[in-house]
């Protein structure tokens, strides 16, 4: 398979822009990736858009939007994964040969406000905090998990999202857990601030070809080196109905696939972005994604691991450092290029190898490993 | 139709009964009934009944519900509603009627 790099990145802030915006959303973040990319739209050959919300505007007419020059354009949808199933979409082009520098694009603001609980709740699913509500009262009971540790993981997303201006929270002053802890209860043992804002955004990427590299840019070459894609594997902690998601061990499984793709190790892993939803799931993919073994994830968040410096002090990546789901905000399927996003940027910046994580209803869950070589 | 094969003398009076399905050759049962075994063979499913009681694995509460998840004893979990102050995680549970909006709901037993 050829080498797929990513070529540029771009994206709009997230929040609450409200719906039937789609269309003027996506051409800003797609704008930013082409410029990034130092491309013109005539210099693409294939696009893919992703919506996760069942009304936001289909891609062909996101795509029209930026001109009309006969490429092929292909809608992908796979819930939360949308986005990093979007990239592997436009991955499997250029790797067989079809494409060489494919737009991606991830949108989601539906035509009408109709809240994405109430699409998930539509297809037979409990509320989507219940199910993960669910995973930590169990963690809790298990391993002496505490409503601080969770709070500990929030309260270094948010602070996190304080210095990226495309955050949906942007909070004025650094958060702690106190803070954290005294917001709103919204299903024991979330708070609010333990939970994602979901809302609306978009954000794009320009994926080529190593031999389709855009000759006026500067930038360093970051490469796909994996990404792989799965779904439950049946098992008796599978819940076949009302939870929105299968068992954390599905982002183990798929995790580790990814790493042998790319044949790297998570002792290699610089930077990570993950589905932290809720703060639970962060802490358990700290195991899950190899970083920990069961049971360890507690004790080294209370030492500061997984934040700031974490690679110096602990040898272990750092997580959600745009903020993550929780306070850079989970519009759907701009989601998995903002972390796409955020791993280019600390690739460019000095990291070498990042992961990018992402967790859909049903469950779906796809991994990505990239590497600036 | 058969009866999942448990202690009979477990199944508490009034314990009400849920529909599910059993793969004879991995002996894998689903709860809502799948037609098709889970492991891609294709293989057709026996259609069972098995009695809602368990054990709570995990509980919260969101919105003025409370939620579960319920190991039952035929090995399959559910996640479901549950009576208020049903909490106790590891202890046993059983739906015995429906509420007065029409839901199921396990509550300890």
């Amino acid at each position: 398979m050829r080498d797929v790099l990513i070529a540029g990145v771009g994206m709009g802030p997230f929040g609450n822009h409200g719906p039937a915006k789609a269309l003027p959303l996506a051409r800003q973040a797609a704008l930013a990736a082409l410029a990034d990319a130092h491309l013109r739209y005539t210099d693409i050959d294939a696009v893919v858009v992703g919506t996760a919300h069942p009304l936001t505007t289909r891609g062909i007419y996101i795509a029209k939007e930026l001109g009309l020059t006969g490429v092929p354009v292909t809608h992908v949808t796979n819930a939360s994964a949308t986005g990093l199933s979007a990239i592997h979409a436009a991955r499997q082009a250029i790797g067989c040969g079809d494409a060489s520098r494919v737009l991606v694009i991830g949108v989601d603001s539906p035509q009408r406000a109709v809240p994405v609980e109430e699409v998930i709740i539509g297809e037979g699913n409990f509320p989507p905090v219940v199910s993960f509500a669910l995973w930590a009262r169990r963690r809790m009971h298990d391993h002496g998990t505490t409503r601080e540790h969770l709070a500990t993981i929030a309260a270094k997303n948010w602070n996190y999202a304080r210095a990226n201006p495309c955050a949906a929270r942007r909070a004025p002053q650094e958060v702690d857990i106190a803070r954290v802890l005294a917001s709103r209860m919204v299903a024991d043992p979330f708070t609010s601030m333990m939970c994602t804002p979901w809302g609306e955004g978009a954000a794009a990427a320009v994926v080529c070809a190593a031999d389709a590299w855009p000759t006026s840019s500067g930038h360093p070459r970051v490469r796909l080196a994996a990404s792989q894609c799965a779904s439950d594997l049946y098992s008796t902690d599978l819940v076949l109905e009302g939870a929105i998601v299968g068992p954390p061990e599905l982002t183990r499984d798929t995790a580790a696939r990814a790493y042998a793709a790319a044949g790297v190790s998570p002792s290699d892993v610089d930077v990570v972005q993950v589905h932290d939803a809720f703060a639970i799931e962060e802490l358990l993919y700290y195991e899950q994604l190899g970083f920990c073994t069961t049971g360890e994830a507690e004790a080294l968040i209370e030492r500061g691991a997984f934040g700031p410096d974490s690679r110096r002090r602990f040898g272990l990546p750092e997580f959600s450092t745009d903020g993550g789901l929780i306070a850079r905000g989970h519009p759907g399927a701009p989601t998995g290029l903002a972390q796409i996003h955020e791993t280019v940027r600390r690739l460019r910046a000095g990291d070498r190898i990042g992961v990018c994580h992402l967790l859909g209803a049903g469950s779906v869950c796809v991994v990505q490993v990239l590497v600036r070589d | 139709m058969t009866r999942f094969d448990t202690d009979e003398a477990l199944v508490a009076k009034e314990v009400l009964i849920l529909q599910a399905s059993r793969d004879a050759h991995t002996g894998q049962v689903y709860i809502p009934p799948r037609a098709l075994a889970a492991d891609g063979s294709l293989r057709p499913t026996q259609t069972i009944e098995v009695p809602a009681q368990g054990v709570l694995y995990s509980v919260t509460s969101f919105a003025g519900e409370t939620y579960g998840l319920v190991d039952l004893d035929c090995g399959t979990r559910l996640q479901v509603l549950l009576e208020p102050d049903t909490a106790v995680i590891g202890a046993r549970v059983a739906a015995r009627g429906h509420g007065a909006d029409g839901k199921l709901r396990f509550a300890h037993a």
